[in-house]
């Protein structure tokens, strides 16, 4: 698995970060499981060059945390609201942002990987829309 | 350098595609300029996580300068026009007599902006929605203001023909009409100037402009490559953000102390309600109805009937892990209302060193009393109808972007002269959102296309 905007290691952190909020559950596949990191240039390659390279540093770091420290951040950056003021409240909300925007984007986004075979999660959560041309 | 256009305009959306069509037709040379991608309804993305990444700025969307708010703002041809819902609402009198009082400009009435109105809404296909056409999620939000005493309206909607008899559902939209059905910019303006022999150039980002005399030149970049067009006359039509950015990079700042000043958005906060049987809100017509309470317009609020696909809808939630994937698994049973309210025009908009937008925007007192006040009655409605459980997104986001650069007689608290000229300039205008002197509290998408018309008769005159 490669990519033209991310390192290996910040895949991995990816991969890591996603299965923490997408873990999978009866019938629905991990973020992993289905693989979707494997097209995530798809959609970051639109992204300002600026915002890729910062998420490339915090997903490599998010591939070496300790688990305890990524809880302890998720915690944070799902909990934190638009009312809270501060430096470090506005980072966990760019954080909110940003990563489950692609996470979300990805795992919804009809982009299973390569190599995964199960049900489609749109499928599972009975997410169909009919297109007539 | 290219050739000497009559007019350049920048931005193809709401008002970019009617000043360059009507200018087109009236002989003038044309260029608009774009920078989303050209597409076509066969080639619109067609799953939301494509869609956001190609068709939006900041690829999905831009946050405040402390991320307490998202901004959505098309790239695209056709702007915002493709990736909204197509709504046509004129003002009423509460909106533009607040807009003449704040800015000095008589011609914001009613009567003085109806043939405008009129003239635009002959250009469009207009449909105001009927009960036939309400899914369930509309059923809800209807059942829920009826079992509680408020007042509710069909919408009118630019598009012609939506293919719903033959079982089209209408969410796909959101990602541009696939039926070329929705009367967006591209559609009804764009694609017919190309015919008349407008030229379109896409993919180019315009940086910065410069008045040289005579002329207008365009500073722009196109895949890192530096171009530059002139014309007799600019208009720029790039929206609230777009024209600002624009603006404010051309050093007009310290010659304008309104620049970048009086941004509003209209901030909306979804809630999504959970019944036993299955809605199914992202078939069908995809928003039909909205609140038309008389108590509400002077609280400063409205409510919409709306929803959004999977990977919007689960970045609405705060959930993580299995309490994500209980949630999802509802998908099917929930429906979706907001409250959407009138803010002050509090909000700044500045470009940084690296030439990049920081939008400062903060809910105001006032805001705050607006929302809460909307969210009591939106909740009394969905549990009214029967929700089992009403979720509150935490996130807010911005989907009207106005001011900025507005119009006004004041050169103390506006930019642009109430003949649309930048102040001080005769061949440079400004003609989109960014003019609003504050927000309407309405759809602002027809009223910027009447303001366009408005000005296209002008230019076309003389």
């Amino acid at each position: 698995m490669t990519s033209e905007y991310f390192s290996p290691r910040a895949l991995r952190g990816l991969n890591r970060i996603g299965d923490m909020l997408i873990p999978g559950d009866a019938g629905l596949p991990s973020f992993s499981e289905y693989g979707c990191s494997e097209k995530v240039d798809d959609l970051v390659a639109y992204a300002p060059a600026e915002d890729i390279a910062t998420l490339n540093t915090v997903l490599a770091v998010m591939a070496v945390a300790p688990t305890a420290v990524l809880r302890w951040l998720i915690e944070r950056m799902t909990a934190v609201t638009p009312d809270q003021s501060g430096t470090i409240a506005s980072l966990m909300r760019q954080l909110n942002f940003g990563l489950r925007g692609i996470l979300f984007s990805l795992y919804y986004g009809e982009k299973a990987g390569s190599q995964y075979t199960g049900p489609d999660p749109l499928e599972v959560i009975g997410y169909q829309v009919r297109r007539v041309e | 350098m290219s050739e000497t256009y009559d007019y350049i305009i920048v931005g193809s959306g709401t008002a970019g595609g009617l000043l360059a069509y009507n200018l087109t037709q009236a002989g003038a040379r044309c260029l608009l300029i774009e920078a989303g991608k050209n597409f076509r309804k066969e080639t619109f993305p067609r799953l939301e996580g494509d869609a956001s990444a190609q068709m939006y700025w900041g690829g999905g969307f831009e946050l405040s300068h402390d991320a307490s708010m998202a901004f959505l703002r098309g790239k695209v041809v056709g702007g915002g026009s493709i990736v909204n819902q197509g709504l046509m609402d004129r003002f009423d009198e509460v909106a533009f007599d607040d807009w003449r009082a704040e800015s000095g400009v008589d011609f914001f009435s009613l009567a003085a902006m109806a043939p405008y109105y009129d003239a635009v809404e002959a250009k469009l296909a207009l449909h105001t929605f009927t009960a036939v056409e309400r899914n369930q999620n509309a059923e809800k939000f209807v059942a829920g203001c009826e079992a509680c005493g408020y007042e509710w309206k069909y919408l009118r909607r630019g598009q012609a023909d939506c293919g719903l008899e033959e079982g089209n559902d209408c969410i796909g939209c959101l990602n541009g009409c696939h039926r070329d059905s929705k009367q967006s910019s591209m559609v009804v303006f764009v694609r017919p100037a190309e015919a008349l022999g407008l030229e379109l150039v896409t993919e180019t980002e315009v940086e910065w402009v410069e008045p040289a005399g005579e002329v207008v030149r365009v500073h722009a970049s196109q895949a890192g490559t530096a171009k530059t067009y002139q014309a007799r006359r600019l208009i720029l039509s790039g929206g609230a953000l777009g024209t600002t950015a624009v603006l404010l990079r051309s050093g007009f700042k310290p010659r304008y102390p309104a620049l970048g000043k009086y941004f509003a958005s209209h901030p909306q906060f979804m809630f999504f309600a959970i019944y036993d049987e299955e809605i199914n809100a992202h078939q069908g017509y995809f928003q039909t109805v909205n609140s038309k309470d008389p108590r509400f317009r002077p609280r400063g609020f409205k409510l919409e009937n709306v929803f959004a696909g999977p990977a919007s809808s689960a970045l609405l939630f705060t959930g993580y892990g299995r309490a994500h994937h209980e949630i999802m698994r509802q998908y099917c049973h929930m429906a979706c209302a907001e409250v959407a309210i009138r803010d002050e025009n509090a909000g700044e908009i500045e470009v940084g060193k690296n030439g990049r937008l920081a939008i400062k925007k903060q809910l105001t007192d006032q805001d705050r009393r607006r929302m809460k006040d909307g969210t009591a009655v939106l909740k009394e409605i969905l549990a009214a109808s029967g929700a089992r459980q009403v979720i509150e997104s935490p996130l807010y986001f911005g989907l009207h972007l106005m001011g900025g650069s507005r119009m006004g007689t004041d050169p103390a608290t506006s930019v642009v002269e109430p003949d649309y000229k930048l102040r001080g300039f005769d061949n440079i205008y400004v003609c989109d959102s960014s003019l609003y002197p504050n927000a309407p509290g309405i759809n602002p998408a027809l009223t910027v296309m009447a303001l366009s018309q408005r000005l296209s008769e002008q230019l076309t005159r003389s």
